[in-house]
């Protein structure tokens, strides 16, 4: 035994020395942690426990961000703090955390499946639904978001959109709590009978102008309606653009007079000279080819402002020449930046997609009714980043929750709304060529508890309904408590390069409140 | 050695490592039957001796071989009697060359994984990886300084996430990066990136990181390494150690977050350090922490009853955690019970049953158990291959919140480490 060596080679022995003068600092390192542990603790000791989660989860996300895009995450946070829905659509990362992390009982359930991973919206809330125009010209509502899509447990989609559709009734019908339990209860079983039918081999509904849910519901009927009007004025071009010498341009400046942070601004030259081999690249991602000619670029300008998850996020609209000379086919197409779903990793193999524009070119064309439902879009490189490109239309319209007022207000309308998306939803967890064996495994673990799926996520819904608007307050102190950059200390060196902050751009000034109101008048 | 070598019959096709490992399999078996004849300790000492001879790169040397031939050979490393190995193994088992030692540890596996989702489906998926690959090097200037740095390769993109460096390659970083002075024997301060006290116990009394790191680490409560100061000091006659970290708290793969730095404080300590019983340790370390931007409380308690023998390696560790990740106020149990045995030298088994409680405060109940059951042999000095299993089980509701959680996996690994 005695000759055996041990694993590690241990410092050979030394004549022991009198060091006294090193030792004593050094044995009071061992007393230390003790009292840097009582400092530790005493910080933070009197604020609400899940003002500081909500800070931290949302810091944690966003930390990148914060630490390389400041101003941009500034009025993210502060669009975010502006109205509970907002904030809503900001903080997917708050709702992950709430379903995964164990620090609260919301991702409890007895409908939980782990396989199959279904393809997934990954932020499925109603604004993140509207109208899309087909190569055949036909508008049909269809999910419109996918920068969070992935392949993900199907309960994860069902109750982010069961909790938003309770947020969405409570907020616009408040105190309406049987109301938005209807709402609820519509939509779930909208989704459980969708889903049953897609098990039995039944093709997938197209949400179109015919359709039932379009016909039979105000919510619906009215994107329709004013989608209609939009397309034949071309009210895009005439927001975003103006006549040169018969050649159309983008303005520059602000041009929403409602959103003082709306602004287009010129592109880095370089980042200018890089556009057509992007739209190039793009072409080759499409459902179908585009028209010998129709995608010469015309203009292109940074645009800052537009929503909210993705505030931060590089945005350029891009002018292509259309089918015609004539500047009134002209065509803008946004370029976002695309990043990770955020959801991928669960367990091995963890990914399903090569890249991000592979991601969301999958998800969105299994997800939709058509392949072609929105032929502008598909994806692209651009400045060493991966992007989207999508039509920008204003006859593609957006379920909004500020506009569920007057006769799109109220339980029945919503339900009929919630029912509609809830089929759609089925639809999405439900695509490709796995989808009816998906269907029938969903189907049967709801199966065995009907009722019990429905009921357990109306619960659930509402309880997380409450849950986001009581956070959306702490939100709000939060923001006041650790300023914009939620607590991640600055650092010099997160600081971009010449070049990339030149892309990035700083958010626009925002005017003071009185020349704000001036504007708006 | 070589006539056995060489009278060793066998298909063309059978590759040269495989008929030297075989043959080194026989004479390990001559061997291990020859120790058993002989009184226990004369034997396992001769038993150790032979086994290095054995042991040697290839060619394999003569059991005939000169006495200064023998004494060439590398000796067979066992684990330290009476104390946990190092944390980081690379580069700790050569006396190298002027006081600078560098080395490598490398664990490479093919894992079949079964995913259930508990209605009835499973799904599998099977790869090649190497979970650890560390580069090393460390140096004495003089009997009062001494410097390491370890370097690890990890993929560039965590999480599934497909934006990483070039794809998602394997990228290094550093693991540990320290200075470290040792003003007399029994004290050694080190600062920089250091490995902290309890993790690297719980590794350590196992010695099996190659099938699964620490409840701790695994469970996201503890990090093996963080960016501070260090301070261990020796207790006299064997008794054990006591140590304190002060470090930043977020672990050596982010950066600081807030003001608040983390202490962790650990004693380990032997209470019969003359006898029989040296490898008889009771552990405890508790660690006052910070987390994440808001400062959210990162209290763990951490105790342990450890055997750390040669042959036989035992522990039973005991955490509960105030604050996990970004919550300050959740509190979470990992418990861990686990033993590692050298029955023959070359051979090693492995059990190890883990409680991972994700929520004490809410329910419903919030827990994946996982148990492991490995079988490894000792091909050569640096080289070892293990087979692994396990098993993971997770309650309803741990099941709803970690898609992937219960599941099992046969695991075939090999490890290299000089």
């Amino acid at each position: 035994m005695g000759t055996r060596t041990a694993a590690s080679t241990s410092s050979p022995r030394r004549k022991p020395r009198r060091r006294s003068f090193v030792a004593i600092p050094a044995l009071t390192l061992l007393v230390a942690p003790w009292a840097a542990s009582l400092l530790a603790c005493a910080e933070g000791s009197t604020v609400d426990a899940r003002e500081v989660e909500i800070a931290a989860v949302i810091a944690a996300a966003d930390e990148s961000l914060i630490r390389s895009r400041p101003a941009l995450i500034d009025v993210k946070y502060r669009r975010m703090a502006e109205t509970p829905y907002n904030f809503l659509r900001g903080s997917i990362a708050l709702f992950r955390n709430d379903m995964r992390s164990g620090s609260t009982a919301f991702g409890a359930s007895r409908f939980a499946l782990a396989t199959p991973l279904v393809p997934s919206l990954g932020d499925p809330h109603l604004e993140n639904f509207g109208l899309l125009r087909a190569a055949d010209g036909s508008l049909a509502l269809e999910p419109n978001d996918f920068d969070a899509a992935d392949r993900a447990p199907y309960l994860w989609d069902v109750r982010r959109f069961a909790s938003a559709l309770a947020a969405a009734s409570l907020i616009s019908t408040p105190n309406d709590r049987d109301g938005a339990r209807r709402v609820v209860t519509a939509a779930m079983k909208g989704y459980v009978s969708a889903l049953h039918r897609r098990a039995k081999g039944v093709a997938p509904e197209r949400f179109s102008r015919q359709s039932d849910s379009a016909t039979q519901n105000a919510v619906v009927q009215d994107l329709f309606t004013r989608a209609d009007r939009d397309a034949k004025q071309r009210l895009e071009l005439a927001e975003y653009t103006e006549l040169r010498d018969g050649v159309r341009m983008f303005r520059r400046g602000r041009f929403d007079p409602e959103d003082p942070e709306s602004v287009l601004a010129p592109l880095p030259d370089r980042a200018r000279q890089l556009i057509p081999q992007a739209v190039h690249q793009w072409q080759r991602s499409l459902a179908l080819p585009l028209p010998e000619g129709a995608a010469e670029v015309l203009d292109a300008v940074r645009e800052f402002g537009g929503g909210v998850a993705s505030l931060a996020r590089i945005r350029v609209l891009i002018l292509l020449r259309g089918e015609s000379d004539s500047p009134d086919d002209d065509v803008i197409v946004q370029l976002k930046e695309l990043v990770d779903s955020g959801i991928a990793g669960l367990f091995p193999p963890g990914v399903y997609h090569g890249s991000p524009g592979q991601r969301v070119i999958a998800t969105s064309r299994a997800a939709w009714s058509r392949p072609d439902a929105e032929p502008f879009w598909g994806a692209t490189m651009w400045m060493g980043l991966p992007c989207q490109i999508r039509r920008e239309a204003a006859d593609q319209k957006s379920v909004r929750v500020a506009r569920l007022t007057g006769d799109r207000a109220g339980a029945d309308v919503l339900s009929r709304l919630g029912e509609t998306l809830g089929a759609l939803l089925a639809r999405v967890h439900a695509a490709g060529s796995d989808g009816p064996a998906h269907a029938q495994t969903i189907a049967r673990v709801i199966a065995n508890e009907p009722d019990g799926f429905v009921d357990e996520q109306v619960q659930f819904a509402l309880s997380y309904a409450d849950q986001t608007l009581a956070d959306h307050a702490r939100f709000v102190r939060a923001l006041a408590r650790y300023g914009s950059r939620l607590g991640i200390p600055y650092d010099s060196a997160d600081a971009p390069g010449d070049d990339f902050a030149a892309l990035i751009g700083s958010a626009p000034a925002v005017p003071a409140k009185a020349a704000r109101d001036k504007v708006n008048q | 050695m070589k006539n056995a070598c060489i009278s060793f019959r066998q298909p063309r096709a059978r590759t040269r490592f495989v008929r030297h490992a075989v043959a080194l399999a026989r004479a390990g078996l001559w061997q291990w039957l020859l120790a058993w004849t002989l009184p226990a300790n004369a034997a396992r000492a001769d038993f150790a001796i032979a086994q290095s001879r054995m042991l040697t790169p290839t060619p394999a040397p003569s059991l005939n071989a000169s006495s200064a031939s023998i004494a060439a050979q590398p000796a067979l490393s066992l684990p330290p009697l009476g104390r946990a190995a190092p944390p980081t193994e690379a580069a700790t088992r050569s006396q190298g060359i002027g006081g600078v030692r560098a080395g490598l540890e490398v664990f490479s596996e093919y894992a079949l994984r079964w995913t259930s989702n508990g209605q009835g489906n499973v799904e599998w998926f099977h790869t090649f990886d190497v979970p650890r690959v560390h580069g090393a090097i460390e140096g004495n200037y003089s009997d009062l300084v001494r410097g390491r740095v370890v370097i690890e390769a990890v993929r560039s993109a965590s999480e599934g996430a497909l934006m990483g460096v070039a794809g998602d390659s394997l990228v290094f970083r550093a693991r540990e990066a320290f200075g470290a002075v040792r003003p007399f024997e029994a004290l050694e301060v080190s600062a920089g990136v250091v490995p902290t006290l309890t993790v690297p116990e719980a590794d350590g009394t196992w010695m099996m990181r190659v099938v699964a790191p620490s409840a701790l680490e695994a469970s996201g409560l503890g990090a093996p390494a963080d960016l501070g100061v260090k301070a261990r000091l020796e207790l006299p006659r064997g008794y054990g150690w006591l140590g304190g970290v002060v470090a930043n708290g977020e672990g050596y793969a982010s950066r600081e977050f807030n003001r608040g730095k983390t202490a962790e404080g650990a004693v380990e300590l032997h209470p019969a350090p003359n006898g029989a019983l040296l490898p008889l340790g009771l552990f405890a370390s508790y660690v006052a922490g910070s987390a994440g931007t808001v400062s959210a409380r990162a209290d763990r308690w951490t105790s342990g009853l450890v055997w750390q023998g040669q042959a036989v390696r035992a522990g039973a560790f005991f955490t509960y955690a105030w604050g996990v990740r970004q919550s300050g106020t959740q509190q979470a149990i990992a418990a861990s019970a686990l033993v590692r045995v050298e029955p023959w030298v070359r051979v090693i088994g492995a059990a190890r049953v883990d409680v991972h409680v994700r929520d004490v405060t809410t329910g419903p109940a919030d827990a994946v158990t996982t148990a492991w059951l490995s079988a490894g042999y000792r091909l050569a000095e640096p080289l070892e291959v293990y087979v692994a299993g396990s098993r993971a089980v997770p309650t309803a509701r741990a099941a709803a919140e970690v898609p992937g959680a219960e599941a099992a996996t046969l695991r075939v690994m090999g490890r290299v480490v000089f």
